[in-house]
């Protein structure tokens, strides 16, 4: 059997110490050999090295590092690890605009076998999973439409949070949080082409977006509506997806903060008529939920990946780059946005580049 | 783990018709009384789930129900063979009655409520847990049509059932369904190993569970429902239980002694849910009929001052919380 893969991780948050419990979970893929955080405070001792600076882990010789830092840091710790070959999981989204991840594809294009992965943990939750099986079996016919709601209250000095200081973040809520939504979209639908939306900053004192509503429609004509919201007073995660002979959806989410409620998936298969038209309120079967196996998935994935045991992987860095795509696509196209022209100009470039 | 709760219009008159299941019933119960009046009840005899020697005792048909103190689980005492059960039912026109006109696999409402959803579970379940799967054993067949379905489904190469319920007679067959009996099932070759309603009316359900992970190959799945006695129906009702009878519900495991039996015998849990919908219907039949019983409870309040709709959140409750009589598991076999 192999030897376990040493790992650091830098960026010792609330995200950083999930991951941390998961390596520690698999003691025979991993060994955690170091930590950094730029906050001192976090420095109270799990038996880890900490460092202050990240170049400090280097002397740890990891072989892979899990990135669960601010997003403007994501590009230059990302492409710097991949130049010295070390495999990176990196937390989602995956830095601040299109330039942001573009940087990090170059990095890994240069790279030769070196593993880069990103953290779309919601793609692994087990409504998620179930839901995917169900679709791609295809006994409820395609895909019509999706609609999705992820929201948050924001929460205590969320006006100060480094997460709505575009500087650092990119955006607000869209690309923090309904990033996951649009993933999933992707998920379940593949990519879109078409975009329109309005973005809004209706309650909070920040720069950044706090309501983003975002309608996309694939080649195939499915239709994704999206509302990401950072004043959605009860928080709420709803994902409906129709298909030509039933419907999924899956409500609440298992999160670290407990507050989205149980995970449930409701799944019901059309009934009909003598003349075949379908009846109105099938029966429901509803699975619930108790364990958030997400980030271990994704991590056992991620080590599987750089053993060369698995070829193609969730949250890879076109996976990365689509979906940082949707949100500038929707940052774009709603010209009342302050910062669309911005966006506009970037998908300009990105566009002429291609 | 998962639960699942199911919510869809299902009463009792669907899947057993009253007057029909009154009858078999009556047939049932003499012929139990005939059988137990001559027995010693055995009291030296261990909780069938978790061998405590602990229980109390009620008595229905001539025959006594043990209810472990450790585990919550019900069996029969004395115990009896397979064969004594299969004797004891083969009195004339029983057969009929049971296939013509209680299981009645003809009715469009048992394919529409029961038997189509078992195959749509059966099919889901191998969407998402074994999409490889090429073979299938149903143990103790009961309706032809679920086998058939099955097989139209064109998932498996092979659909095999093993020991199909006698009581279905030379009721006409799938010819691509083979039928065999336990002992010429090969080991470790199985993907996909059903049971629907056995445990309760076999002699020994852990050797059942025995048996289908000695077929099973590593990482194959059974798929199993079962009554629990730990259902509102056991706990609420006990000997008033209307569809308690020892030849057919012989051996209840309680969810946590189900639960315990399977991790037992190397199986992983992927989902144990209690779907049964006929709890609060049962219980509300079982109070009307033994008033004296229930008076005063809790539950004689409940039923008879809340109206329809709190029973239909009652029954929901009760589903969701693992609480029903009747549950569904699927468990794959882990090891190598
Ligand atoms: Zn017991």
């Amino acid at each position: 059997m192999a030897a376990p893969l040493k790992a650091a991780i830098i960026g010792y948050g609330r995200v950083g110490r999930i991951r941390a419990k998961c390596l520690a979970a698999r003691p025979q893929d991993w060994r955690l050999v170091g930590v950094s955080d730029p906050d001192r405070s976090q420095w109270n001792g799990l038996g880890v090295t900490y460092m202050e600076n990240w170049t400090g882990l280097l002397e740890h010789h990891p072989e892979a590092l899990f990135i669960c830092s601010t997003n403007q840091a994501m590009p230059e710790l990302v492409a710097g690890a991949l130049e010295r070959g070390i495999h990176v999981f990196c937390e989602k989204p995956p830095g601040r605009t299109l330039a942001d991840i573009e940087r990090m594809r170059e990095a890994e294009q240069k790279a030769a076998g070196v593993k880069l992965k990103f953290g779309f943990n919601h793609r692994f939750h087990a409504c998620v999973q179930e839901a995917k099986s169900i679709v791609d079996a295809g006994r409820l016919g395609k895909v019509l439409w999706v609609r999705g709601i992820y929201g948050k209250a924001g929460g205590r000095h969320f006006e100060r949070n480094w997460r709505n200081k575009r500087e650092i973040s990119g955006g607000g809520i869209l690309i923090d949080q309904g990033i996951h939504m649009l993933d999933l979209f992707r998920y379940f639908c593949g990519d879109f082409d078409e975009v329109k939306s309005m973005v809004t900053r209706s309650y909070w004192p920040i720069e950044v977006e706090d309501n983003a509503f975002g309608l996309l429609r694939n080649r195939e004509g499915q239709v994704a509506m999206l509302h990401s919201s950072a004043t959605q007073w009860q928080h709420r995660f709803i994902m409906d997806i129709y298909l030509e002979k039933g419907y999924l959806s899956l409500q609440g989410i298992l999160s670290s903060s407990g507050t989205y409620g149980r995970e449930m998936l409701k799944v019901a298969r059309c009934h009909y008529d003598g003349e075949g038209y379908p009846l109105a309120n099938p029966e429901e079967s509803e699975t619930y939920y108790d364990e958030d196996g997400s980030w271990q998935l994704e991590v056992d994935e991620f080590a599987r990946v750089i053993r060369g045991e698995q070829e193609k992987w969730q949250g890879d860095s076109l996976d990365a780059y689509r979906s940082m795509e949707l949100v500038q696509r929707i940052y774009a196209s709603d010209h009342q946005w302050r910062w669309s022209q911005e966006a506009r100009e970037e998908l300009a470039r990105v566009q002429a580049v291609t | 783990m998962k639960r699942v709760v199911l919510r869809d219009e299902f009463r009792e008159a669907d899947i057993r018709p009253a007057g029909a299941y009154h009858q078999y019933q009556e047939i049932l119960e003499k012929e139990c009384r005939r059988f137990f009046g001559g027995r010693q009840p055995d009291l030296g005899a261990r909780c069938r789930a978790c061998q405590a020697a602990l229980y109390s005792v009620f008595e229905r048909w001539g025959a006594l129900y043990g209810r472990c103190e450790q585990c919550l689980s019900l069996f029969v005492l004395p115990q009896f063979s397979d064969e004594e059960a299969r004797n004891l039912l083969n009195v004339p026109g029983m057969g009929e009655l049971w296939r013509e006109q209680i299981i009645n696999p003809s009715s469009p409402e048992r394919m529409r409520l029961m038997i189509q959803p078992r195959i749509d579970w059966l099919l889901e379940v191998k969407d998402q847990y074994a999409p490889q799967a090429r073979c299938l054993i149903d143990y103790g067949s009961k309706y032809p049509q679920f086998l058939e379905g099955l097989v139209q489904a064109k998932e498996f190469d092979r659909v095999t059932s093993v020991d199909p319920d006698w009581r279905l007679g030379n009721t006409p067959w799938p010819d691509s369904v083979e039928k065999l009996s336990v002992g010429s099932i090969g080991i470790n070759g199985t993907d996909l190993m059903a049971a629907f309603d056995v445990l309760e009316r076999v002699h020994d359900p852990a050797a059942v569970i025995g048996w289908m992970k000695s077929c099973l190959r590593p990482g194959g799945l059974a798929i199993v429902t079962t009554a629990l006695s730990t259902g509102l129906e056991y706990l609420v009702l006990g000997a008033k239980a209307p569809n308690l009878n020892p030849i057919e519900r012989r051996n209840l495991f309680s969810l946590e002694a189900l639960s315990d039996l399977l991790t037992r015998h190397d199986f992983e849990l992927l989902e144990l849910s209690t779907t049964g919908r006929l709890d609060v219907e049962l219980v509300a039949r079982a109070m009307e009929e033994h008033p004296k019983d229930f008076q005063r409870t809790f539950w004689w309040y409940f039923f008879h001052h809340r109206g329809p709709e709190a029973l239909q959140a009652l029954q929901e409750f009760v589903q969701q919380h693992q609480l029903s009589s009747h549950c569904r598991l699927v468990a794959r076999r882990l090891g190598s």
